[in-house]
């Protein structure tokens, strides 16, 4: 299965542009790193125009979006954890990832479709590594921002999608 | 976020130092001003946080900027900005490396050894 993005040049924000000349194309088995400066566009590229794709047809994968600077989205997830009545503490972003990660699982089991995983700086190889090795990685596409060398699990193929700023208006994207 | 011995240290020097964690940079969600006035900066210290975040950046800022136009790493940027020219003696800056590119870290690490003499301590952890 693949995602397609159209070439194309996008109005994200009011004075942010982001341009690319030759279609994205996310498949599964790969995995994808976001690389680029600060401002450069990367998160934005997964918030105004990725996942809002994603959501125009939400039955055709699942998707688990892991935030950057994660307090809030922890917080909801400590909520839902507890509403569920999951036993052991969430204390750390690994602790949500795992947690995360461990549903996943347990509904790929219940109906299987392919996952888009997108970890935005928010990677963490030990538990990553652990819990992808229970997922048919074939059925996964994996999207991560890093400003750092992380070791990516499994057999996913790496790809790189670099984030060149042209000026503070507006970013080019090659894959 | 952070694993259990970061939290210890967090805490540990939670009384003498002002702490800034940089995977929750900002307390406010509106505007700079706001954000300024938490840190108890003055007019003319504010203009310089904007310079500064000007020359690191490229992307101007004034008081009534939202703090939402920024990028995860650009609020990092505004965070260190903000301690450093607030009145606070000792900083404890934590997880700096997760959120800045490797340009700017070296920059903003440039800026930190200026900032030393003026500061009685600043930590990275």
């Amino acid at each position: 299965m693949s995602w397609l993005i159209p070439a194309s040049s996008y109005q994200l924000w009011p004075d942010f542009r982001l341009e690319f000349f030759r279609d994205i194309v996310l498949e599964n088995g790969n995995c994808y790193h976001l690389q680029g400066n600060n401002g450069a566009g990367k998160t934005t590229f997964l918030k105004q125009l990725l996942i809002p794709m994603l959501e125009r047809d939400p039955s055709r994968q699942y998707v688990l979006y892991i935030e950057q600077q994660v307090q809030s989205q922890l917080d909801a997830i400590l909520a839902y954890a507890a509403l569920n009545r999951y036993l052991l503490p969430i204390r750390t972003a690994e602790d949500m990832l795992d947690y995360l990660l461990e549903l996943l699982h347990c509904q790929l089991q219940k109906s299987t479709r392919p996952v888009i995983l997108i970890l935005d700086e928010s990677i963490i190889p030990g538990i990553l590594q652990k819990r992808m090795a229970e997922l048919d990685q074939s059925s996964i596409c994996l999207l991560y921002t890093s400003h750092q060398e992380v070791e990516i699990a499994g057999n996913l193929n790496l790809k790189q999608l670099r984030f060149d700023v042209i000026s503070p208006q507006l970013t080019r994207l090659e894959a | 976020m952070n694993s259990p011995a970061l939290e210890n240290l967090i805490a540990e020097y939670s009384r003498s130092h002002l702490i800034c964690d940089a995977s929750c940079p900002l307390i406010t969600e509106t505007t700079l001003e706001e954000e300024a006035l938490i840190y108890g900066l003055p007019h003319y210290n504010l203009d310089l946080v904007f310079k500064q975040f000007l020359e690191l950046t490229a992307k101007k800022l004034d008081s009534g900027s939202e703090t939402s136009q920024l990028s995860g790493g650009q609020k990092v940027i505004l965070m260190i900005l903000l301690a450093l020219h607030s009145k606070a003696d000792n900083i404890m800056f934590a997880n700096l490396d997760v959120s800045i590119d490797p340009e700017r870290l070296r920059q903003i690490r440039n800026l930190l050894d200026q900032f030393r003499s003026r500061k009685k301590e600043i930590l990275i952890i």
